[in-house]
């Protein structure tokens, strides 16, 4: 084979390797480029999440808040993503990548579950994540904390976007990381109860949320034991309300707007057809 | 949502397809990933943007400037929740400003020093419109190394009338109404448009005065809006009301801190 006809080839199997991903619009998007076109960007969710284990169990949070750029694109977004009943994914970074990635395992472990008839294990859920993770090689912007109970006790891990993974006793990921984090280390201690470690996660989470500006509104957390998982929220800290309602009302009166143009259509009924039933 | 931009349409579209398949043609050739990557170099950079807004209103025998308190690095991280952006610098004169917050600090220390220097020289303290002409020329002074700042300068003119003058970051300068700078400048000046300037308003319906209270609740309720969907405003509101043959009134009211 020529040397063009192998390029030719390679080029062809960089852009349809199959799976989840079409590269088929990549070189007209650089043609696209070169005649002075602007990609777009991805929106990046700066996020607090937080994730404490305790005696028996493990308590989960994340913020609720979705930034594009310095604009609060949702003020009520679901960060704390169920995976199976008993294993959860609080998720930074590029929403739909983690929409898209928890959505995947969470599908994966289920059919794990059905075909072998056991609960699936934390650990599963992980290098699952880290797998895919690795493969894209940190183009997929994923940041997960994922925790949960099973058969072998609590387990919470961090896997980054590149596919690391570590394994902690507590931890918190985000943008408002650094300020939860001061409070997981001030006041963690091993073996709490569990309504000591639910104050905890929810303390370092409005830590977070007061400190960061990518992070607040409303908190979500999840308390996970071995026979039951409760979920609490959106929880509304009193820092997160509007300290003071606004002075005036803005009702527009019915047909204020000015009309700034008008055009009148006329159209002939050629033919028209019965769509009653 | 997330698309292209930039391509316009030109009325010789053949000419254009033309030019797209040639462009095809080079990328297929020779696309980005097969060529060598480019380094990014990190440039030196003296500016940082320290985000908050600010914002002023001018009536007929009023200024009301406002602008919130939130100091903020690299869009995220809170600095502090008590920066003050507004600096009153004599009864007549109010000065805010958005932008690198060290040029701020150094765009009003030598506003501060000019007019004292002029009330040395002339015992009188110096006019808005003057000071407005003083700014626009200090700006313009560092037109190749700029201060990156959006000032707005209000206050009460000789004839007892509301001024609001609006700069860019080398002193082009614009005397209004009302105006707005910082982060969430985008927000509010529509705002305004709608509530003072009143562009949207159809002929024949009423349109409110704009009175000294409610310029101060448009005001509030502008920042109480920019702070629910803009992430590096938020904390209080710094007020500042100048009213012809009044002291100037400061105040702070609380926006949400999170």
């Amino acid at each position: 084979m020529a040397s063009t006809d192998v390029k030719n080839t390679v080029s062809h199997m960089e852009m349809d390797r199959g799976g989840a991903f079409d590269f088929s619009n990549c070189i007209r998007n650089q043609a696209m480029c070169k005649m002075g076109a602007t990609a777009p960007t991805l929106t990046s969710t700066g996020t607090t999440i937080v994730a404490v284990s305790y005696k028996g169990g493990l308590v989960m949070g994340a913020d609720s808040r979705a930034t594009a750029g310095n604009i609060v694109a949702d003020k009520h977004c679901e960060k704390v993503h169920k995976l199976t009943e008993s294993i959860y994914a609080c998720g930074a970074g590029t929403a739909a990548d983690l929409d898209q990635v928890t959505k995947m395992l969470s599908g994966n472990l289920r059919l794990l579950e059905l075909n072998t008839g056991r609960k699936a294990r934390v650990i599963t859920a992980l290098r699952q994540a880290k797998q895919h993770l690795f493969n894209y090689r940190g183009y997929i912007g994923a940041y997960l904390l994922i925790g949960g109970v099973d058969p072998t006790g609590p387990h919470l891990y961090m896997c980054s976007a590149n596919g690391t993974t570590m394994a902690f006793p507590f931890t918190a990921q985000g943008s408002g990381s650094y300020a939860a984090i001061t409070i997981l280390e001030r006041d963690f201690k091993v073996d709490m109860t569990k309504e000591e470690a639910e104050s905890l996660v929810q303390r370092a989470l409005e830590a977070g949320m007061h400190g960061d500006n990518a992070s607040g509104n409303s908190l979500n957390v999840v308390i996970i034991e071995p026979n039951e998982t409760v979920f609490k929220g959106p929880i509304v800290p009193e820092f997160c309300k509007r300290p003071e309602p606004n002075d005036l009302s803005y009702k527009f009166q019915p047909g204020a707007t000015k009309v700034l143009k008008n055009k009148v259509y006329k159209y002939d009924i050629v033919e028209s057809m019965d769509i009653s039933h | 949502m997330a698309c292209f931009n930039g391509i316009t349409a030109s009325a010789d579209a053949t000419n254009q397809m033309h030019s797209f398949k040639q462009a095809m043609r080079e990328v297929s050739a020779k696309p980005d990933w097969l060529s060598a990557r480019h380094i990014e170099r990190q440039r030196w950079n003296p500016y940082s943007m320290e985000g908050g807004s600010t914002c002023a209103i001018s009536g007929d025998n009023f200024a009301i400037v406002a602008s919130d308190t939130r100091m903020t690095a690299n869009d995220i991280n809170i600095l502090t929740r008590d920066a003050e952006k507004i600096q009153v610098l004599n009864d007549s004169i109010i000065l805010t400003t958005s932008g690198f917050y060290g040029d701020v600090l150094q765009l009003t220390k030598v506003l501060q020093s000019r007019l004292h220097k002029y009330r040395f020289d002339y015992r009188a303290d110096m006019s808005v419109d003057l000071c407005a002409e003083l700014l626009s020329r200090n700006l313009y002074y560092r037109r190749f190394f700029p201060y990156y700042t959006g000032a707005i300068l209000a206050g009460i003119d000789e004839h007892g009338k509301g001024a609001v003058f609006s700069y860019d970051p080398i002193g082009c300068i614009e005397r209004l109404g009302y105006s707005a700078s910082g982060a969430a400048e985008p927000m509010i000046i529509p705002f305004l448009d709608c509530q003072i300037g009143h562009v949207t308003l159809d002929e024949g319906y009423e349109k409110p005065a704009l009175t000294m209270e409610r310029a101060i609740s448009l005001m509030k309720d502008s920042f109480r809006g920019a702070a629910e969907r803009e992430i590096s405003t938020g904390d209080k509101i710094h007020l500042v009301i100048a009213e012809a043959g009044k002291p100037i009134v400061q105040k702070f009211l609380p926006l949400r801190e999170d």
